[in-house]
């Protein structure tokens, strides 16, 4: 059985008559990348908040590390590394003095560990900047160097990305899966940016207007989502015998209304047509279809998909 | 709670700001004297006497008071650098997220104000007398520094509490260009009210008087462990109440 580092149970926040979070089961499994996706405004910051102990919840319950209970959270903490919203630091700092104000806070020995983390997020060169000095870009580096600062078990992300420029993206992403690879740290990343977090997330939780709709491996995302071509014919067995016999598939559903969803040819389209043609087999229509996360998200929340 | 106090030290060592707040009023202090100093060697108005000398006690004697309510409304100066525009900054929410509780942020802010207010009170203090008694040479040593330490004991009490008031006010309030007007507010508002109400409503009122702190900042005509009585007990009780009561106002805050 899969170990949880973090699982709500009933996790609802209000304020006053609004309801930002419905009450909420979450569960992220140890060593996974958990990808959660919503729209602005759909709650995954009020979550995270939640569990990083910003905003207390109005119902429900946190389990961090197997701990529960105020006490056993704020120490359960201590493994963990946030970055919620924009990174905050000492305008007047530098990047140097803001990461050492937090090691001397965080009791983090070795002053080296400071230059550590600068290289590794890229900020060797700006550590004698002050804060206020930094581009967005920046800010997202040092934020994301103080989430690392602990060595932590588990890593809440909030929209990561913003302000990266496309080679910051791919340097993040890398270092991401690095992270999870090499220091099997557990990841929650909230991204609008949907293709990132397609190429990231191990399993994903989908959010919208404060409701949890949906928890779903990647895996199982992935068969969800699977590309196939599908053909309209006069006659599925007759298809389905040339199919086999003459392309050797395999991998091929007959469906009700004379219809063949074919999982293989993805990229020969004209080749399976012409073949079911000349073997006599009247073609009515090939369709390539298929959803990417974009669509699946779409689909899932209400709303019209740009393939639609 | 004591890396977060050593931490808080360290970035409030690295602000200018907070060497200038112990410079500025150590350099006045020290320029007060002088002044005095270049207007008995220069033929000024002043004049020393073997019946009126003026020399350190002289200048002890004549400012400490006037340092001492300066001190008790500049009280937020200390409070400002320590807390530093958190609220602005959002930077509780790294501290937060860590796990530390919202009552160890609470104190360990405190303490670490008041550490920087002992030091400030150390350097401003001593530099004043030093000076007075370098540039202005010493009547009666003793007696002088006995008197002068006598009046810092009084006021200290009094001043911690204004630091408390002033810690729960930049917890609880968002703008901090706002907490020295709430803070004065609260430090000089009810010697006002109170002075008003006993003159034309109600003479009773005049009983309360003497124990509002700001009155309580005099030491002049007090004297005695018998007269620390009262600034103590006043002073711990605000800075007990200011406390509680920041703290659960802070344990309730979302943290933006």
């Amino acid at each position: 059985m899969k170990e949880n580092v973090l699982v709500t149970r009933g996790l609802t926040k209000r304020y006053g008559h609004f309801v930002a979070l419905q009450p909420t089961d979450f569960a992220v499994p140890k060593r996974q990348i958990y990808g959660l996706v919503g729209k602005n405004g759909a709650g995954k910051t009020t979550l995270l908040r939640m569990i990083s102990g910003q905003t207390t919840p109005t119902m429900g319950e946190i389990e961090l590390f197997g701990q529960t209970g105020e006490a056993a959270l704020n120490k359960a903490r201590r493994r963990t590394g946030a970055m919620i919203e924009a990174p905050s630091f000492f305008p007047y700092l530098t990047a140097d003095q803001n990461l050492e104000y937090y090691r001397i806070q965080r009791g983090v020995a070795g002053k080296e560990c400071v230059r550590e983390l600068l290289e590794e997020v890229g900020l060797t060169e700006a550590g004698k900047k002050k804060f206020k000095d930094f581009s967005l870009g920046m800010k997202q580096r040092l934020g994301l160097a103080l989430a690392l600062m602990n060595h932590p078990d588990l890593l809440l992300l909030d929209e990561p990305v913003n302000g990266l420029d496309p080679m910051g993206i791919v340097e993040f992403r890398n270092l991401i899966l690095r992270l999870n690879k090499e220091k099997n740290i557990t990841i929650v990343i909230s991204s609008h940016i949907l293709s990132e977090m397609a190429n990231l997330a191990t399993c994903y939780g989908f959010i919208d207007h404060g409701v949890m709709l949906e928890q779903v491996s990647a895996l199982e995302l992935n068969a969800r989502c699977r590309r196939y071509m599908e053909l309209r014919v006069d006659n599925v067995e007759k298809a389905a015998a040339i199919l086999e016999q003459k392309l050797a598939c395999t991998e091929y559903e007959v469906l009700p209304g004379q219809m063949i969803h074919l999982y293989q040819y993805l990229e020969e389209p004209s080749r399976v047509s012409t073949l079911l043609i000349e073997e006599g087999v009247q073609l009515s229509s090939l369709e390539i279809k298929g959803a990417n996360l974009e669509d699946y998200f779409v689909q899932l929340v209400g709303g019209e998909s740009r393939y639609a | 709670m004591l890396n977060y106090i050593r931490s808080e030290l360290y970035r409030t060592f690295r602000r200018k700001y907070t060497f200038l707040m112990i410079g500025i009023p150590a350099l006045l202090c020290i320029a007060a004297n002088l002044m005095i100093f270049a207007m008995l060697h220069t033929g000024g108005t002043i004049h020393s006497t073997a019946e009126s000398p003026v020399n350190g006690d002289f200048m002890l004697n004549m400012l400490t008071p006037t340092i001492i309510f300066l001190v008790y409304f500049g009280v937020f100066l200390v409070v400002d650098c320590v807390f530093s525009d958190e609220h602005k900054n959002q930077t509780l929410k790294n501290v937060v997220s860590f796990g530390y509780t919202r009552t160890q942020i609470y104190f360990g802010k405190l303490i670490t104000q008041l550490l920087l207010a002992l030091l400030t009170m150390v350097i401003v203090f001593a530099t004043f007398a030093l000076s007075a008694f370098l540039l202005l040479g010493i009547g009666s040593l003793t007696e002088t520094l006995q008197w002068y330490g006598y009046q810092l004991l009084h006021a200290f009490p009094i001043w911690l509490a204004g630091l408390a008031i002033a810690n729960m006010l930049y917890f609880t309030v968002k703008g901090s260009l706002v907490v020295p007007v709430y803070l004065g507010l609260v430090l000089f508002l009810p010697f006002l009210v109170l002075n008003q109400m006993a003159a034309r409503l109600w003479p009773w009122f005049q009983k309360l008087l003497p124990y509002l702190m700001f009155n309580m900042l005099d030491g002049s005509n007090a004297s005695g462990p018998e007269g620390l009585l009262w600034p103590w007990v006043i002073g711990l009780g605000w800075t007990v109440l200011a406390t509680a009561f920041g703290v659960i106002l802070f344990r309730r805050r979302e943290i933006k």
